[in-house]
């Protein structure tokens, strides 16, 4: 790898390295990870190489919902990429028949096929399987909807205080690292930037391989 | 309904988690445009999960993987609007009104500027580019990923820097 010198490390010229700099912008919006995580949704309850449902539809479509839905609020990437510390965020028990048998039929997500023909033209994304969700199903829902408040909060204080409150009710939650971006973005903006980037160093010492990194290195940059 | 068996490893969904992300960034970066993206990267996954059974670690997940996109990619970029358009998109609009939209206009004029450029490149040459300069793939695994010699990926390359060095300093002497 040593004699495989990327562009940048040979001495682009400055024009070339502004431009090759350009693509820090290049991860994916919430907006586009959410609607690619509903879309994949049939699959992840799928085994490999049969056909895929056509419905997110159960507890683990609710669950995969609040948890696409959070994505997007949050402002937090592809938060599925880590899965070095706890349990996967978004758990997928195989759909158990029952639940299934009485899942709401509304919101059917259908899979396209593989590439073969184009697609016609069509409006930028699907819309999310809004699955019309009863009671939550166990505590996990609860340690969604605290961070999914802390999301949606008025005021970057508010949003510290329940990720706080999130802190101390689930100290060993599978989101900490999508509460630990949410409390540097709110930390950043109430102007705190000595904490948001003592809280961002701390996290990359934990994650050091996270997707977020870059996220966290835009939210200190530019809040 | 039948009880689903477990997925066998490497699971579809650690497969989706891990990469989702660098997926869509990497389809952009081949030209896909930005209203396009979810529907070819979702695109790329059913081929994943249709043809994860066969993979069995012949070669790396990643290069497997990335392979993918670039045939899918490919495939996209080759339909007749898509190329016609390609070259007047514009801005990478974002539809992201979060924290990320929030950029400087002279980041974004770059960021166009850079898809101008690589949307000039033949597919190949974008393609190793793409990977190695901007995905950071090592030559080895560029030319697993695409199937070709790496001496052949080299080649294109430093074909892909020659063609954008020109067309900046074209550029650069426009404007002066």
């Amino acid at each position: 790898m040593s004699t495989e010198r990327r562009w940048l490390d040979e001495g682009a010229s400055p024009e070339v390295t502004r431009l090759l700099e350009s693509t820090v912008i290049d991860e994916p919006s919430l907006e586009q990870l959410k609607s690619l995580r509903a879309r994949v949704a049939p699959l992840l309850e799928t085994p490999p190489g049969a056909a895929p449902a056509t419905a997110a539809a159960g507890v683990a479509g609710k669950i995969l919902t609040v948890l696409a839905l959070l994505a997007l609020g949050a402002g937090l990437g592809s938060w599925f990429s880590q899965k070095d510390e706890g349990p996967a965020p978004a758990p997928l028990p195989p759909a158990p028949a029952t639940v299934v048998a009485v899942a709401p039929p509304a919101p059917v997500l259908v899979i396209a096929p593989p590439v073969v023909t184009p697609p016609p033209p069509r409006p930028r994304a699907a819309p999310p399987p809004v699955v019309p969700a009863p009671a939550p199903v166990n505590t996990g829902d609860e340690e969604l909807e605290l961070l999914q408040a802390a999301m949606s909060a008025g005021t970057p204080t508010e949003t510290l205080s329940l990720v706080e409150q999130h802190v101390a009710r689930f100290p060993a939650s599978s989101l900490a690292q999508e509460r630990e971006v949410l409390a540097v973005q709110a930390l950043s903006k109430l102007g705190r930037s000595a904490d948001a980037r003592t809280r961002a160093d701390a996290f990359k010492e934990r994650w050091p391989t996270s997707t977020h990194l870059l996220r966290l290195q835009s939210l200190l940059t530019d809040p | 309904m039948e009880p689903q068996p477990a997925a066998p490893d490497p699971g579809f969904e650690e497969i989706y988690e891990a990469h989702a992300s660098r997926v869509l960034r990497t389809l952009r970066r081949l030209g896909v445009r930005e209203a396009d993206l979810e529907d070819v990267a979702q695109e790329v996954f059913v081929v994943v999960h249709r043809k994860l059974p066969e993979f069995a670690g012949r070669s790396s997940l990643k290069t497997w993987l990335f392979g993918i996109c670039v045939r899918v990619a490919s495939g996209f970029r080759q339909r007749a609007h898509v190329q016609r358009e390609s070259l007047g998109e514009t801005a990478p609009e974002r539809a992201n009104s979060g924290e990320l939209a929030v950029r400087s206009i002279a980041l974004k004029q770059a960021r166009v500027q850079l898809d101008a450029l690589l949307d000039r490149l033949d597919e190949d040459k974008r393609t190793v580019f793409v990977l190695f300069e901007l995905e950071q793939f090592s030559m080895a695994e560029v030319g697993e990923t695409l199937g070709v010699p790496q001496q052949t990926a080299w080649s294109r390359l430093y074909a892909a820097r020659k063609f954008i060095e020109a067309a900046v300093s074209r550029h650069a002497e426009a404007i002066e």
